[in-house]
């Protein structure tokens, strides 16, 4: 009795270490097949990512070379309609300012009182003509006169004929080898060259 | 008498011997055949693990067109934002030139009378 009680217990163990072996092998490969998985799943969004970024780069650059002529396009418009409306805005002022220089009469012979100053300074000559623009010639010629009593004789300045402008003279040597162009057509261009860049500068700093 | 009793129990150990011995075949046989189905299981793992990757080369070489279209109108958004911002720049810029109107006529007055 005692003998088969030893050798039931010998088989007893054989079979639960048999059966912890299994379990652990079988255990042991369920955990390494998880793993497997996962890796796989995990190198496969890689994979995925890697790739779509890939081709979505590329698209990315088709779309933008599609896109360039355009933004390049918008840009040009974007800096001509600065510049226009910049540009406008200085011609509707400066030719405000022109005519109401013409139209007040105390402005206006200041005015040439001035271009005459200028224009003797810049020529160099020892006799020089006035040619007033057309309706003018009688206004011209006062201003001239008071022009010469106040600088007197040199150089000798006449009054030229009429010239078809709308305002202020030309100012040319008695040779015609030299003229001075202080119209006001002349002067409004030279006014809106100079303003343009100013204004721009101005305007730009105040619009950020 | 004595003899009878000495051959009966070698008989019996004999008997635990080959029953012990049974039960050590069954074990190594249960051993077995878990290695034969963890095999079959890592197998099968290292199978489905192929099939993913396969499965994700394909879908990885080609872009969804929703995400392409979705690409694409991001950067036409993009074109259209600059293109407000354009016209908002220039709406600054005439708010600008309003608020300047006086000092560039006076500086187109001094200006008139320089040379």
């Amino acid at each position: 009795m005692e003998r088969r009680g030893f050798v039931e217990a010998i088989i007893q163990e054989i079979r639960r270490v048999a059966q912890e072996e299994a379990q652990k092998i079988l255990k042991g490969a369920e955990e390494e097949a998880r793993k497997t998985l996962e890796e796989a799943k995990e190198k496969a969004s890689r994979l995925i990512e890697e790739r779509r970024q890939k081709l979505l780069e590329e698209v990315r650059k088709k779309v933008l070379s599609e896109l360039a002529p355009r933004k390049l396009e918008l840009r040009r418009k974007a800096l001509l309609g600065r510049y226009t409306l910049v540009a406008s805005e200085i011609d509707k002022l400066v030719s405000e300012v022109i005519s109401e220089a013409k139209g007040d009469l105390q402005k206006y012979r200041e005015y040439l009182m001035e271009a005459l100053k200028a224009a003797v300074s810049s020529v160099t000559a020892s006799s020089l003509v006035v040619h007033p623009c057309k309706g003018e010639r009688e206004l011209v010629e006062k201003v001239v006169s008071e022009f010469k009593e106040s600088v007197g004789g040199s150089p000798e300045l006449a009054v030229g004929e009429e010239i078809s402008c709308s305002g202020g003279v030309i100012v040319r040597s008695a040779d015609g080898r030299v003229y001075f162009n202080a119209t006001l057509d002349a002067k409004a261009a030279e006014i809106k060259e100079r303003l343009l860049p100013l204004v721009f500068e101005k305007v730009v700093r105040r619009a950020r | 008498m004595g003899e009878k009793r000495v051959s009966r129990s070698l008989i019996g150990e004999e008997l635990d011997v080959k029953v012990i011995l049974e039960e050590r075949r069954k074990a190594d046989l249960l051993i077995s055949e878990a290695r034969r189905k963890a095999e079959e299981i890592l197998e099968d793992a290292r199978r489905r693990a192929r099939e993913i990757l396969e499965q994700a080369e394909k879908e990885a070489s080609m872009l969804p067109e929703e995400l392409v279209e979705e690409e694409r109108r991001k950067l036409y958004e993009e074109l259209s934002l600059v293109e407000r911002a354009y016209d908002e720049e220039l709406q600054n810029l005439k708010t600008a030139l309003a608020q300047i109107r006086e000092e560039v006529k006076k500086l187109a007055y001094k200006e008139l009378y320089r040379w």
